[in-house]
């Protein structure tokens, strides 16, 4: 009776751990690579994060919020250059085509971390979490550091639509 | 306009008399440097329409990181590359003080003449302190400067920067700015712009000229 029970207990905690297995399953075809921010200034709130999603899987992706202990708010933001004027504006989402990547880099679309709760140091990492429509989500950890000399030569050009 | 011409003519008539005059006088050294100067003036002020300021930064009125009035005149004589944008701006800005720091590696030890000058459009957060603790952190040397908004006003428009309060939900705001690195010669003039979708290249090349320009000054051309 005893050992009948352990087995259906041990069932039921296999159970419970298969469901964020499942999960997580199918979040490993959305990888998320690359991830990095800006270390900030002591005193200021704002850090844009960048990462490369790719949807390895067979139907298109909405990467629709984002959340992180590091900052109170994290919002989806893309900047732009017309007429040598830069604007930066609020996107609600991200679409991400099936079998295509998502490309957040500097000058164009990235990840604003508001309310930044302390100062990001160089080396340091954040944790994000990523939220997708489809009900996945990927933990990332933003490594913080200065711009590479590629994504920065790269930058100027997103920002043309 | 032909009056004028003349009243000017008359006045280099002047000075050339008084060289003469003063070739035969003990003190002829001293007097003769003078009227040369005050020839050169002259033919200045001519080229430059008479009422022009001869420094893109002249009458212009700025505080810096440690709340001081900064003197502008300390940049006379120093090629300068001045860029407007606001410290809580977390994507647009660090990339051209990245970029510039990319430029001070390949360009090497002779990109320090250039003086940086980055102006807040954000007198409201950018405080004196709030700029010095972001400018401490950035990978070149750059001088931070702010100030009212009436003077910061002015430094815009003397470099014909656009800039605009966006009101963001859920953040405070954001400001839409003119991203470009204007280049002022040893001379107070301003010597080209860099825009923001500059390649590496293009940065390059007129940053090497900027610090040309200074170099290869000849004093024949002094005012």
């Amino acid at each position: 009776m005893f050992l009948k029970n352990a087995a259906i207990g041990l069932l039921l905690v296999a159970g419970v751990i298969a469901v964020p297995q499942i999960v997580r399953s199918d979040s490993a075809s959305l990888q998320v690579k690359d991830a990095w921010a800006n270390p900030t200034a002591s005193g200021q709130s704002v850090a844009a994060g960048y990462f490369v999603v790719h949807n390895r899987t067979k139907r298109a992706e909405v990467l629709r919020s984002a959340s992180s202990p590091a900052a109170q708010t994290l919002q989806f933001h893309t900047s732009s250059l017309v007429g040598g004027v830069a604007r930066m504006r609020k996107v609600e989402r991200f679409n991400i085509p099936a079998g295509g990547q998502l490309k957040l880099a500097p000058g164009g679309n990235h990840l604003m971390l508001i309310g930044v709760k302390r100062q990001l140091k160089v080396g340091e990492t954040v944790p994000v979490t990523l939220h997708f429509n489809s009900g996945a989500s990927v933990k990332v950890k933003l490594e913080i550091k200065n711009a590479v000399k590629s994504s920065s030569s790269n930058g100027g050009h997103h920002g043309h639509h | 306009m032909q009056s004028s011409r003349r009243h000017q003519m008359g006045a280099i008539m002047a000075i050339i008399k008084s060289v003469v005059d003063r070739l035969r006088h003990p003190m002829g050294a001293a007097g003769l440097a003078l009227a040369v100067t005050a020839m050169a003036y002259t033919g200045y002020a001519n080229i430059a329409g008479n009422a022009q300021a001869p420094s893109a930064f002249s009458g212009l009125k700025l505080i810096d990181d440690k709340g001081r009035d900064f003197d502008f005149a300390s940049l006379s004589g120093q090629p300068v590359a001045v860029f407007f944008g606001f410290t809580h701006c977390p994507d647009v800005c660090p990339m051209t003080l990245h970029r510039l720091s990319f430029l001070r590696q390949k360009i090497g030890p002779e990109f320090d003449r250039i003086k940086i000058v980055f102006v807040s459009l954000d007198p409201q957060r950018d405080t004196p302190e709030v700029l010095k603790n972001y400018m401490e952190g950035q990978p070149v040397r750059v001088i931070g400067l702010t100030g009212t908004e009436v003077d910061i006003a002015k430094m815009a428009n003397r470099f014909d920067v656009f800039h605009e309060v966006i009101r963001v939900p859920g953040q405070d705001y954001t400001i839409d700015h003119t991203a470009s690195i204007f280049l002022v010669d040893k001379k107070g003039r301003r010597s080209g712009e860099i825009t923001m979708d500059a390649d590496e290249s293009e940065y390059e090349k007129k940053l090497r000229q900027l610090l040309q320009g200074s170099t290869n000054f000849h004093p024949k051309n002094q005012i």
